[in-house]
């Protein structure tokens, strides 16, 4: 049977020499036998230090080892690149790459060395005498000592052995080692030719022409670059070399130069020469006195030292290779090669890990650079920077762990709908997600976000909470036909129907609907439907829901004044907001106003362009308990019309006002407006005197008309809006620096002002925890106040 | 610690007192972050709370009312700093600990 042996000794350590050679030495299980003993002069180095687990002795038993590991395997392959056999440092790694022990038959043992770099393992044949010149005679007297000593402890105690096989094999390898090349190949020879078949089946399996043809390359490239360079580099070093300094008992070696592969004679004496001038040149240093003074005293070998610190000076280039500062580890040098601190290489390897322990401060950093657009970004939010409050905290912790969470528990409804808008704000609301806002005794469902959700999600919705009855679904598309049915087919009994964006259910499904829920609705909602949801859907509200409170009617495309006039037969109104984008009139809102404004609490008209005072007058004749009122993009309503609809008006104060863009439209002369077209100075005074004392939104962006003393005089010192807190007086050119301060003055729960596009809004002071937003200078859009009162910009 | 304050004013630190009876005492001024314990505290509302610097909280257990008092803690510390890194809080408590901060209106 063919046994063969591999060993990667690529990070040997001394300890594992010392096991490998108990291993070797050790009888075999059968032979009942008193444990090894190591070698006295075996001193397995504790310390892991390269320098000393380079020591000979050790290499000695390493070779001791080698040999008698050949008694049991037909063959072993040893691969190596640690210091085995050098004695200087670790820096002057050993040229072998690979110790190959040839194949042994009964009792011939030859070892075989190929350099690393050399001919390569196809021409192991053709070797030189340089290869085993790291076997000293003395060295391979103690490897015979040795060896003969195993035998001794073992079953042939005699002296005999003296003449034993193995004795006879290292004195033949040692001689062999002597001899020219021509007869070396004799031992090889003189193998079985049964073993040399085996090794060349083994050798066949090996790394092919590819590794060889990579070796010889570096090898010479490194030979060309040790030629073009004052001293050579560390990895090149070979152990010829080192042996050389270190071991100057080794007459033979010293005379015969070491070459180098691909270098010539002429070469090789110049780099010699250049080295052993810069070696003389360390030791004459001051600071390798002090060194040597400092680690040992002066007994030991200044020449081993001297070519330590010469070779620590050499840093290895680019595609060549070093021993890494961290592990040890030999690896190829890179542009990328990281540098340790202390001056070494690090292997890709420990660069990672090294990697990995820095990551949390690099991430630390990097989170710090996104920090002021998130700022920024809650700024125009309006939230001011600082503390979140804990509830905040919490709402946030628990949007991120959605995935997690499987119920909310009973959570306030108030706290649920926060988790709700934040997930959605996250567009995290998916069909996993929607699960945790599906709790069977509930009867309020809000989705701010419903884009990911299938039909399915939403006729789930219906199954799991029956007794539903507020349902509020933003971005709801695919909320269609087939989901309608669904709700039509159940005994839920919607009260609050709000639906964004279900553009696929259809007029019929509005139809059926309406008949057969519609009288439990208190609240309808419809927003973006496009072809659907019209006039008749309108007209049929009259019949079906009578109890209606609250209609919204959003972006739809199909309703007009028609329609319109359908709502003020719903009596019980009390809620209206109409954004339709056909072009509508003021007859229909007239009517409604006139039927059922006196219980309007809301009343908003979006991007109404046509509508005149005579809208306004019915809001000043019928409106009593207004409370939230829009009217905006329209060029028809004069300053007269507002100031006959704040004056007098039987109307308590109200709370949210929205007069954005009612102003004259006219690009020739945009200043002068001699019908006082939209909302002006006038308007706007009388607004602030009916509403000021109890608004709280107050939105006037583009009512360019209202002068700078109107803002003056409505926010003069003395006056007090404890309420308002939003303000936008967006293009309003006659906000200034004083008006803001002013503004801030006699507002003090304000917490947003926006002045987008008022030019005249330059350097003005913001008290603490408000927001300005869209002062239009050269670093920002934003003063953010500071506790002193001076304002910053961010 | 003496929680009276019947001698000049207020004591500076007050007693928060978990469900499951541990005690947690913090800045009087810390405290009155939440807007419950603020109210609890006034002096002017003659609740035992405000006689005797004690707030007992019988739906809120050990773990998160320390939660809530290093809320208490960082937020005191850091009420003057805008650029703050939120603090952390563990995923596990995070209704139990949202149901308190509600409670407590923080």
């Amino acid at each position: 049977m063919f046994r063969y042996f591999a060993l990667d000794c690529s990070n040997t350590s001394s300890v594992f020499l010392y096991s490998l050679y108990i291993f070797a030495t050790s009888p075999p299980i059968h032979a009942t036998q008193r444990p090894p003993t190591p070698p006295a002069n075996f001193s397995p180095p504790l310390s892991a230090s390269p320098r000393v687990a380079a020591r000979h002795n050790q290499r000695q038993y390493f070779i001791a080892s080698l040999c008698a590991l050949t008694e049991y395997f037909d063959l072993f392959f040893v691969s190596t690149t640690t210091t085995i056999s050098t004695t200087t440092t670790p820096t002057s790694t050993t040229s072998y790459s690979r110790i190959t022990a040839a194949p042994i038959l009964d009792s011939l043992l030859t070892a075989y060395l190929v350099p690393k770099g050399s001919r390569g393992l196809g021409s192991w044949t053709a070797r030189s005498q340089e290869h085993f010149s790291f076997l000293t005679p003395k060295q391979t007297k103690d490897l015979n000592a040795t060896t003969t000593q195993r035998k001794d402890e073992s079953a042939q105690p005699t002296q005999s052995a003296a003449k034993s096989s193995s004795r006879a094999r290292c004195t033949q390898w040692s001689e062999s080692a002597k001899c020219e090349p021509a007869a070396e190949r004799e031992p090889a020879a003189a193998a079985s030719p049964k073993g040399t078949s085996a090794l060349s089946g083994f050798l066949s399996t090996l790394p092919s022409n590819t590794t060889i043809m990579r070796n010889q390359n570096n090898a010479r490239r490194a030979a060309a670059a040790a030629a073009s360079r004052p001293a050579p580099q560390t990895g090149e070093a070979t152990s010829n070399t080192s042996e050389a300094a270190s071991e100057p008992e080794t007459t033979s070696e010293s005379e015969s130069a070491p070459a180098r592969m691909g270098e010539t004679k002429a070469q090789t004496e110049k780099r010699l020469k250049q080295e052993a001038k810069s070696i003389a040149k360390i030791k004459a240093s001051r600071s390798f006195k002090r060194r040597r003074r400092l680690q040992h005293g002066v007994e030991e070998d200044e020449d081993d030292d001297a070519r330590a610190v010469f070779l620590e000076t050499v840093a290895p280039l680019p595609d060549q290779t070093a021993n890494c500062a961290v592990c040890e580890k030999r690896f190829a040098v890179t542009p990328y090669t990281r540098a340790s601190k202390e001056g070494g290489l690090i292997c890709p390897k420990c660069a990672k890990d090294l990697d990995k322990e820095e990551g949390p401060a690099k991430r630390q950093k990097r989170n710090n650079t996104g920090r002021r657009r998130k700022v920024q970004s809650d700024l125009l939010d309006g939230v001011y920077p600082g503390i979140k409050n804990l509830v905040t905290l919490c709402v946030e912790t628990l949007a991120k762990n959605a995935d997690d969470a499987e119920e909310l528990g009973d959570l306030p409804a108030t706290m649920i709908n926060k988790v709700a808008a934040i997930l959605s704000k996250k567009r995290l609301v998916t069909s996993e997600t929607l699960n945790i806002f599906l709790r069977a005794g509930s009867d309020s469902l809000t989705v701010y976000d419903g884009a990911k959700l299938s039909s399915n999600d939403y006729i789930r919705v219906f199954q799991y909470m029956p007794v539903l009855k507020h349902l509020r679904f933003r971005n709801g598309i695919q909320f269609n036909n087939v989901v309608m049915d669904h709700l039509l087919a159940t005994t839920v009994n919607l009260e609050t129907f709000s639906i964004h964006g279900s553009n696929l259910v259809t007029d019929d499904r509005w139809d059926r609907f309406l008949v057969e829920k519609g009288s439990h609705l208190k609240a309808l909602q419809v927003y973006w439907t496009d072809n659907y949801f019209g006039n008749e859907q309108l007209a049929l509200l009259e019949k079906t829901s009578p109890g209606l409170k609250k209609l919204k009617v959003s972006h739809n495309q199909k309703v007009t004044d028609e329609g319109l006039a359908h709502i003020s037969k719903l009596p019980n109104l009390e809620h209206i907001t109409l954004q339709i984008y056909r072009q509508t009139t003021s007859p229909p809102y007239v009517e409604i106003l006139n039927s059922v404004g006196t219980n309007l609490r809301t009343f908003c008209l979006s991007a109404v362009h046509v509508i005149d005072d005579s809208v306004l007058n019915a809001i000043h004749d019928n409106c009593r308990s207004l409370n939230k009122f829009r009217i905006t993009d329209n060029e028809a309503l004069t300053d007269a019309g507002f100031v006959s609809l704040f004056t007098n008006w039987d109307n308590p104060p109200l709370t949210y006002i929205d007069l954005h863009k009612c102003r004259l439209m006219d690009a020739r002369d945009p200043s002068i407006n001699p019908e006082n077209v939209g909302l002006c100075s006038l308007g706007f005074e009388a607004l602030m005197h009916h509403s000021g004392k109890s608004l709280k939104y107050l939105d006037v962006a583009s009512c360019r008309h209202i002068s700078r003393d109107s803002f003056s005089r409505a926010f003069e010192p003395g006056k007090l809006y404890l309420e308002l807190e939003k303000v936008n007086v967006s293009f309003c050119h006659g906000v200034d620096d004083s008006v803001v301060g002013c503004i801030f003055k006699t507002c003090p729960n304000l917490k947003i002002l926006v002045v987008f596009g008022n030019f005249d809004v330059r350097d003005v002071r913001v008290p603490k925890g408000k927001i300005l937003i869209g002062v239009p200078n050269a670093h920002g859009i934003q003063i953010e106040g500071t506790e002193d009162g001076v304002g910053r910009v961010v | 610690m003496a929680t009276s304050n019947q001698d000049q004013g207020l004591s500076k630190y007050v007693t928060l007192v978990s469900s499951d009876g541990f005690e947690f005492v913090v800045l009087r001024e810390a405290a009155c972050i939440s807007g419950a314990i603020k109210r609890m505290l006034d002096p002017k509302s003659a609740f035992s709370e405000a006689r005797t610097g004690r707030c007992t909280f019988a739906e809120i257990n050990g773990i998160v009312l320390e939660k809530v008092a290093e809320y208490f803690c960082y937020h005191y510390k850091n009420r003057d700093r805008e650029d703050v890194p939120d603090m952390d809080i563990p995923p596990e408590l995070c209704l139990e600990l949202l149901m308190a901060a509600d409670y407590l209106d923080t």
